[in-house]
């Protein structure tokens, strides 16, 4: 579906519209969302439970809105602070079981570009595994600097906080995910 | 910032975002039943106060009605008239007794009888005062025995009870509301008839719902059913009283509620 026709799908009354076209509503929403979430909250299981939970709130508020033009960014930002508050509000979520890490043992006999490739493989991987051990704090720092390429000043705007306190949470986030990363990394070497 | 440290910065966002977009969304069927099932659920809630919204609007409407009646003011009637006709149309009245002729539509009265969205059975006369209180301190109150259901489905516990008195001081109507997790009501009605009083009746518009005869321990009563799952039950026992039962659940169960009141 074009992105921009579940957009008004979503701004009429989506509870009169049939189901196969609230499912590809939905679909093209989680799509949509899905990676910004997980990065977030490290957790296929929980970035569902944030999906589903945001997807009622846009579907109830969506109607509102002015125009469809910042919509997506709307929607975006609504399930990331759902995540943000989901941390926030409970702690039990802060300390979560780390994925399964997969790593092929024939990497180092494989062909050179092979290999690189297995080895970008390996490094997601373990970078996967340190950003699970970063705080939500720092990940969330990390994810708007880097993944939405925000400057200091709209971090700071956000999440309430000045530029200079953003400055120094970039600096403990980066250098405690490049001690969790190198830790690993090591240790796959070894 | 140094050259080294905005070439280590580059590679770092270059592998985060790596890491983004390395995720394997995962097939969304599972995900989206349940979403339905939520959505469905929002749906009949939202069904349910409009619907909740509109019987209020009517219940307040021929309240006032009796109110101004009463007070021997018929003129402001006049001003409600246009909903009662509007509401009128599609109606089908449903007497638990024989209507006396003289309680039907008389062309020289000031008023019609007051008017539904779909289902509203006839207010008590007179002013009411309307209680919140527990099932105990009802027991004590109202003039009559109350019955409450043995059986219930599974999660629905009694959350409210209100209980209305009439102007002559009597409690003569018993509102209980039993909610389950998901906030699904099932409302128990009870209402004893005054010896003097009119035909006790309900009205409905048959373009809204199917109607049913059926019978609850040997009594004769009807059953409503407008949407699959919203359904209103409703019967007079021998001892005048009549009861009702209203919520979004199977036909049968309904009637087990109904035939489990004790």
């Amino acid at each position: 579906m074009e992105q921009e026709q579940w957009l008004y799908l979503l701004r009429s009354n989506f509870y009169d519209i049939d189901h196969d076209a609230q499912k590809l509503v939905y679909e093209a929403y989680r799509n949509l969302v899905y990676r910004d979430i997980h990065f977030l909250t490290r957790s296929h299981e929980l970035t569902e439970d944030v999906v589903q939970e945001t997807f009622y709130k846009v579907v109830a508020k969506a109607p509102q809105l002015r125009d469809t033009k910042h919509m997506k960014a709307w929607i975006v930002k609504v399930a990331r602070n759902h995540a943000y508050d989901m941390f926030k509000k409970n702690k039990k979520y802060r300390h979560l079981r780390e994925p399964q890490v997969v790593i092929d043992l024939r990497a180092p006999f494989l062909h050179p570009t092979v290999a690189e490739q297995v080895e970008d493989q390996i490094r997601n991987e373990l970078l996967h595994e340190a950003l699970n051990e970063l705080s939500p704090e720092y990940r969330q720092a990390l994810f708007m600097y880097y993944i939405e390429e925000k400057p200091y000043s709209e971090i700071s705007q956000e999440l309430g906080k000045t530029e200079q306190a953003v400055a120094q949470t970039m600096v403990r986030a980066r250098k405690k995910l490049y001690r969790y990363f190198s830790r690993r990394w090591v240790d796959a070497d070894e | 910032m140094s050259d080294e440290f905005k070439h280590d910065d580059e590679f770092l966002q270059k592998w985060l975002k790596d890491v983004h977009q390395d995720v394997d969304i995962p097939d969304g069927t599972q995900s989206w039943l349940e979403v339905k099932a939520g959505l469905d659920k929002i749906k009949a809630r939202r069904r349910w106060m409009k619907r909740f919204q509109i019987g209020a609007l009517v219940a307040c409407t021929s309240l006032l009605i009796s109110f101004f009646m009463t007070a021997d003011l018929p003129t402001a009637y006049s001003e409600f008239q246009g909903l009662i006709k509007r509401v009128q149309e599609n109606l089908i009245d449903i007497f638990f007794e024989e209507p006396e002729p003289y309680l039907e539509e008389n062309s020289n009265a000031k008023t019609s009888s007051p008017p539904p969205d779909y289902i509203v059975s006839s207010p008590p006369a007179g002013e009411s005062h309307i209680e919140d209180t527990s099932l105990e301190e009802a027991r004590g109150k109202v003039s009559f025995p109350i019955v409450s259901p043995t059986y219930i489905p599974a999660s629905y516990e009694l959350e409210n009870v209100r209980i209305f008195q009439d102007s002559d001081g009597e409690y003569r109507t018993v509102f209980m509301e039993y909610v389950n997790r998901e906030g699904h009501l099932i409302q128990l009605n009870q209402h004893m008839i005054r010896e003097n009083s009119s035909p006790e009746k309900i009205t409905i518009n048959h373009a809204m719902a199917v109607i049913k005869d059926t019978f609850i321990n040997d009594c004769k009563a009807v059953l409503i059913i407008q949407e699959p799952d919203f359904i209103h039950l409703e019967w007079v026992t021998p001892d005048h009283m009549k009861r009702s039962i209203f919520g979004t659940l199977a036909e049968e169960e309904m009637i087990l509620i109904a035939e489990s009141l004790k």
